[in-house]
């Protein structure tokens, strides 16, 4: 017969065990359990945790140089939405002509076999974009500014409208947005300086005033919104992450598709809340009120890049899609713009112009004023009063590449992601090194033909790392 | 998982230090460092690895494997050595 020798006595190992279960009851007894909504707004979740290495600036100076003499509103009417698709430019001409030729040429560098999306990957991304964009305001004869008007007001009900302070409105609007699929929120108040983003003259041909009313209206030629109705809700989406990995393939950009499928429900759900709560909630469309771009910076969701069109977030990289404004008369706490290493990043980084697009529409150079693209691909629009990178909107065939190659987009999983964006946002020493270490480790675009061998499909296609905060 | 993970990494290096206690193998000053130099490295490149195959990117997996798994080793065994070594003379 075997004697076993232990190191621990009995009296040690029932010690322990005791201890261990008095640990567990501990954390039991303060788990939170929540009894109503002032509950849920007030709890740690329902606030927004930056990683520590995120730090804040002040309202209105982000991490570009912002001329606010300079910002005019912008007349939209006479800019394309895509520009590129109409444009007589040769270098449009020529990138509509080879499309094909250039998306396979950069999908062969992860996937020299790569030949071109098959039968399955077109049925993917078709079904993802069948409802995009969905307009539920039509059938309803409303409008995406006005809403749905769907839900009861308070008053409807017999009840008084919600009363709260701004920074708790913000947090249960964000738990709200969550629900209904949005990735997060933050906020801007409309000051002078804000007003200047807004459209002067939308893509419908209405103008945007500002008037002293109670409530918001419309006519033939103006959109009108109360001056009481002083605050810019912003929120975004994020995009399924292994698809996002894989553009500028079709399949790829399913993962644009199923963002903007959700995007005008998210939108919809968002206004009728802000109904039922007793306070307007006005846009519901994804080119509603102001460029998306500065919002999303100046609220402090992400940074301006070299990338242009797509925020770059601390959290999600390039992977989000949409920045999202909804004006409303809720009143919320303000968000600031953050420093997070990204925009200088951007400055040694370049591999999405250099490497990422395959229509050369992105700039090499350094941030400026100006455009710096020659005359002969001169952009249709330079809006004045900011020093950052200006796309070239001619060139770019909003094929998504861009946001495939950035470094920002990892999930997490590995530390060292955590270690790289710390240090990064801390010093600029080793942005050279991190940025060639991208390609060292073949981080970036990934085969398209390998997203249907996925063993586990997240939900909503979004890595559960991104799902959490 | 990963808390799992780090309850057993963590009992395992108790007993290891326990039955170094015990056996009165005692590390010089520099052999400690190395030592968790070593054990940090390693706990790096193993993690660096399974969270790359999470993540999807199988060749930076097997690169932070090597380049971090490598020095860990070395570190480690270096450690045990040289440990061994003034143990066997003393």
């Amino acid at each position: 017969m075997s004697k076993f020798h232990s190191t621990v006595s009995r009296r040690d190992f029932m010690k322990g065990i005791g201890l261990m279960g008095a640990g567990v009851g501990a954390a039991a007894a303060t788990t939170p359990v929540f009894h109503d909504l002032d509950e849920v707004a007030s709890a740690t979740g329902a606030t927004w945790d930056r990683p520590w290495w995120v730090s804040e600036k002040d309202h209105g100076d982000p991490t570009i140089e912002i001329d606010w003499t300079e910002v005019v509103r912008a007349d939209w009417t006479p800019l394309h939405r895509f520009p590129y698709r109409s444009s007589q430019k040769p270098t449009a001409i020529y990138n509509r002509e080879h499309y094909d030729e250039f998306v396979k040429d950069r999908i062969n560098e992860v996937n020299p076999d790569w030949t071109g999306d098959d039968v399955r990957d077109i049925a993917l991304n078709s079904a993802c974009g069948a409802i995009r964009f969905y307009n539920y305001y039509g059938p309803a004869n409303k409008t995406s500014f006005l809403g749905l008007q769907k839900v009861d007001t308070p008053e409807d009900n017999g009840l008084t409208k919600w009363t709260g302070e701004p920074e708790e409105n913000l947090r249960m609007v964000r738990s709200a947005a969550r629900l209904f699929g949005a990735m997060d929120v933050a906020a801007l108040e409309i000051d002078a300086n804000i007003k200047k983003l807004f459209f002067s003259i939308q893509t419908n041909g209405k103008t945007i005033e500002f008037e002293e009313v109670d409530q918001a209206y419309e006519t033939d030629t103006k959109t009108v919104i109360p001056n009481k109705c002083k605050w810019l809700l912003v929120w975004t989406e994020v995009q399924p992450t292994e698809l996002t990995m894989r553009e500028p393939s079709e399949i790829g950009r399913s993962a644009t598709s199923m963002s903007y499928t959700r995007i005008p429900q998210i939108f919809v759900q968002l206004q009728e809340f802000g109904r039922g709560l007793g306070y307007q909630m006005l846009g519901g469309g994804t080119g509603d009120f102001a460029p998306a771009n500065p919002c999303g910076n100046l609220s402090g969701m992400g940074e301006h890049g070299r990338m242009c069109f797509p925020l770059i977030s601390p959290e999600f990289g390039s992977m989000i899609r949409g920045m999202n404004r909804m004006v409303t008369d809720l009143p919320l706490s303000p968000t600031k713009p953050i420093n997070a290493g990204i925009n200088r990043f951007c400055k040694t980084c370049g591999i999405c112009a250099e490497e990422g697009c395959p229509f050369d529409a992105l700039p090499l150079g350094d941030q400026d004023w100006v455009s710096q693209w020659p005359e002969e691909d001169q952009i249709e629009y330079d809006a004045p009063g900011w020093k950052g990178w200006r796309l070239n909107t001619h060139k770019c065939t909003n094929c998504a590449a861009c946001q495939a190659a950035c470094p920002f987009n990892a999930t997490k999983h590995a530390w060292l992601h955590d270690i790289v964006l710390a240090t990064q946002s801390t010093t600029s020493l080793f942005n050279g090194f991190f940025a060639s270490m991208e390609g060292a480790f073949s981080y970036g675009l990934k085969d398209p033909k390998t997203w249907w061998d996925i063993k586990n499909p997240p939900l909503y296609g979004i890595d559960p790392n991104f799902q959490q905060r | 998982m990963g808390l799992f993970m780090s309850f057993v990494l963590g009992i395992a290096v108790g007993a290891l230090i326990l039955w170094m206690f015990k056996g009165k193998i005692m590390l010089k000053w520099y052999e400690w460092l190395m030592g968790i130099v070593g054990f940090v490295l390693m706990v790096i490149a193993v993690q660096h690895f399974f969270g790359s195959m999470d993540e999807l990117y199988p060749t930076a997996g097997w690169l932070g494997l090597a380049i971090f798994g490598i020095p860990a080793l070395v570190l480690l065994v270096l450690t045990w050595q040289m440990a061994a070594r003034h143990q066997s003379a003393s």
